[in-house]
């Protein structure tokens, strides 16, 4: 008989922990559901895009949750607490389901979106609206228990392999089998997706249901629960997991030079970027040599991964300033006798020198897809690097958790807009001829656009930055 | 700052939370002063030594560090207080010599030879990571890491607390030699170590539900201590019913 005690307590707790995100993404994604109906042409897709949106970030919460405890050391005290470990575990992960339920309406949302953009201004067949979502609920569940068991087992501290390796996992699966057993497990999976899509009543659903998605779904639920309890009892915390993680190995150390704030703010921004990304270095050269000499799936496989590890270069700076907020060091930069708008431009001189390689790496990969580098594309790709990290840095150091619902609140807005409006494609229509503009300025400006660009983000972000520095407060305080 | 003013001044200091309102409170600290600040765990010691560095921003009342608000003085006005709390403010991965490194950067007033006498004196390893220092280190690089450049105003949150007694006594004697001998700086220090404040202060302010209820002499303390009393006196003020 299993100890079922705790198992309510775990799970409130986890739902809890996601409350107000859950419950926000729900009512958006029912109110884009509303919206849809009323829409047709491609302004229809809009409501359930922003839902997804929503639901996606919801989803995300119970592993940025977890990777909190894991850092922070809590899983140490809940180790402690009189609750079976695999009880505790369950009880999270049902937890997780739960917080993750709006994507359900979200995807009804995109679904009605699809099919008013589509087709005639019915909604379409019922059963598949509400099958289609059902699976996507059902798949999206089972990865997010695998992934927090995983994580709870082995702890990543960057996630950022994840989304391509997602993407990429089923076709390397597949390169790995013999070509007949790869046609024949293609094959079945397409038999299976048309066996999916063809369910035309209830009973067939049902049946469904409870010959295979209900024991699947058990199965993947034991698993992961198991996997997750493992994790629990092996964990040890660790502080100096806390910010840049260490590695062994001699290495140039930090020396005064005397020469004022910017500088060594930004030598020690570059000290610890160089400790933070070693092992990503050399992953990029894996990456390369895959790339380069690999068979053709995992060379697709490499090329996907190279950008995100060359962005990852300058834009891991910003990711330092997301672990400050957290721990509290912070206040050790804002308290320094010097405006924090020299501390930012200490962190922009860092991110321009770390976009250097991450461009070079970048158009590495181009001349080995037949593009020739130049030194104009070069500069052009650090200059989007310095851009995106620096904009990244300067937004997430200003932005605070009470400005989400003034977004949410934009976005509830632009969609009861959008729903007052007629039949014609106002919204799309706008953003493609933003698109547009975008396009004939890069054939009037040429290879200076990204100059351009990033100049205003450079301008534009000091102030934010130095205004987030200076407003921070550690939240122990 | 001008003659006779003193480094620090605190007038009608409020900090409002939802559960909790320290003040209002005043009181001032000439140079050359150490103060102690005592009270029961919550009576609002650390936000209180948080809101006079500045590092607390929302305060009612005023506060002037060398006749100056901390949080609208300039920023090389900071250069003035040295705070150190329980371990250094600063990625873990650094190594203890390198965090010192980049705040002798920082500070215009950094004295490396004074740096390196304290971290002598104190038998710190600089060579540590900060994230795997113990407590008791971590203490002695944040306090090495806040006087190094002699700051007017030296704070400090619990200062011996977790360190082993040789280095204990080694840390107070360092203080009493350094703001006996400085007429023109002041320390604040808190702590729940009756004996270390009597041998170091000069008077002691103590807190109690975010009010300030009595202020002691050091020679009061002296006195009581060397009675037995001290630990009774104390307890029995922190015990008693706000007038």
């Amino acid at each position: 008989m299993i100890d079922l005690h705790g198992l309510l307590p775990s799970l409130r707790r986890e739902v809890r922990r996601g409350t107000v995100l859950s419950l926000a993404a729900g009512v958006v994604a029912l109110l884009a559901a509303g919206i849809a109906t009323r829409l047709d042409g491609s302004a229809a897709m809009v409501p359930g895009g922003i839902a997804l949106l929503g639901a996606v970030l919801a989803w995300f919460g119970p592993l940025v949750h977890l990777g909190a405890d894991r850092l922070l050391g809590y899983l140490e005290f809940d180790r402690t607490l009189p609750i079976a470990l695999r009880v505790m575990a369950a009880g999270r992960l049902l937890g997780a389901s739960i917080r993750i339920l709006p994507l359900f309406p979200a995807l009804v949302a995109l679904l009605i979106g699809f099919r008013q953009s589509s087709g005639p201004a019915d909604v379409g067949d019922p059963i598949a609206l509400v099958v289609i979502p059902l699976v996507g609920q059902v798949i999206a569940t089972v990865v997010l228990w695998w992934l927090m068991a995983l994580n709870a087992r082995w702890s990543f501290r960057r996630l950022w392999w994840l989304p391509t390796t997602i993407g990429f996992l089923p076709q390397v699966a597949l390169m790995v089998l013999p070509a007949s057993l790869r046609v024949t497990v293609e094959n079945r999976f397409i038999a299976a997706i048309h066996a999916l899509t063809g369910i035309a009543t209830g009973s067939q659903l049902v049946i469904l249901l409870l010959l295979v998605v209900v024991p699947l779904l058990v199965a993947c639920f034991a698993g992961a629960a198991i996997l997750f309890a493992a994790g629990l009892a092996r964990y040890q915390f660790d502080p100096t997991q806390l910010g840049v993680s260490m590695t062994k190995g001699a290495r140039v150390e930090l020396r005064a030079i005397g020469r004022g704030p910017l500088l060594a703010v930004a030598r020690l921004r570059l000290r610890l970027a160089t400790e933070q990304f070693r092992r990503e270095l050399v992953v990029l050269v894996v990456l390369f040599m895959v790339a380069a000499f690999g068979p053709a799936g995992a060379r697709d496989f490499a090329r996907h991964y190279i950008p995100v590890l060359a962005a990852l270069l300058p834009s891991g700076i910003a990711l330092q300033l997301f672990a400050g907020r957290l721990t509290g060091e912070l206040e050790g930069l804002q308290h320094l006798p010097h405006s924090a708008s020299t501390v930012g431009l200490g962190y922009l001189v860092a991110i321009a020198v770390m976009a250097l390689p991450g461009a070079v790496a970048l158009q590495l990969l181009h001349a080995m897809s037949g593009t020739p580098p130049t030194v104009l594309a070069v500069l052009s790709s650090w200059a989007w690097f310095v851009a995106i990290a620096w904009g990244g840095a300067a937004v997430g150091l200003w932005f605070r958790r009470r400005y989400i619902i003034a977004v949410v609140l934009f976005l509830v807005a632009l969609m009861l807009t959008s729903s007052l409006l007629d039949s014609e494609d106002r919204i799309i229509g706008g953003a493609i001829a933003l698109v547009d503009r975008y396009r004939a300025l890069q054939i009037a400006f040429g290879p200076l656009l990204p100059f351009g660009i990033t100049l205003i983000v450079v301008v534009v972000g000091v102030p934010l930055f130095a205004r987030g520095l200076a407003r921070y407060t550690p939240q122990r305080a | 700052m001008s003659q006779g003013e003193p480094i620090l001044l605190v007038q009608d200091l409020t900090v409002r939370y939802p559960a909790f309102t320290l003040g209002p409170l005043s009181f001032a600290i000439q140079g050359g002063e150490t103060v102690a600040l005592l009270g029961a765990n919550a009576a609002g010691k650390t936000t209180l030594l948080r809101a006079i560095t500045g590092r607390l921003r929302d305060r009612e009342g005023r506060v002037a560090l060398s006749g100056r608000d901390p949080l609208s003085a300039p920023p090389i006005w900071r250069a003035r207080v040295g705070f150190a709390a329980e371990k250094p403010q600063v990625d873990g991965a650094l190594r203890v010599r390198e965090w010192f490194a980049f705040l002798a950067d920082c500070y215009p007033s950094w004295d490396v030879a004074y740096q390196q006498d304290l971290t002598a004196r104190l038998a710190l390893d600089d060579s540590e990571r900060i994230g795997t220092l113990s407590r008791g280190t971590a203490v002695k690089a944040a306090y090495i890491g806040a006087e190094a450049y002699r700051p007017q105003l030296l704070v400090l949150d619990e200062p011996t607390n977790g360190l082993d007694p040789v280095v204990r006594l080694e840390i107070l004697e360092l203080l009493r030699n350094c703001f006996a001998a400085s007429p023109d700086r002041a320390l604040i220090f808190s702590s729940h170590l009756l004996d270390d404040v009597e041998a170091l202060c000069d008077r002691a302010l103590l807190l109690r539900d975010g009010q300030l209820v009595q202020e002691i002499a050091g020679t009061v303390l002296t006195e009581a201590r060397a009675s037995g009393q001290l630990t009774t006196m104390i307890a029995g003020v922190l015990r008693s019913p706000i007038a």
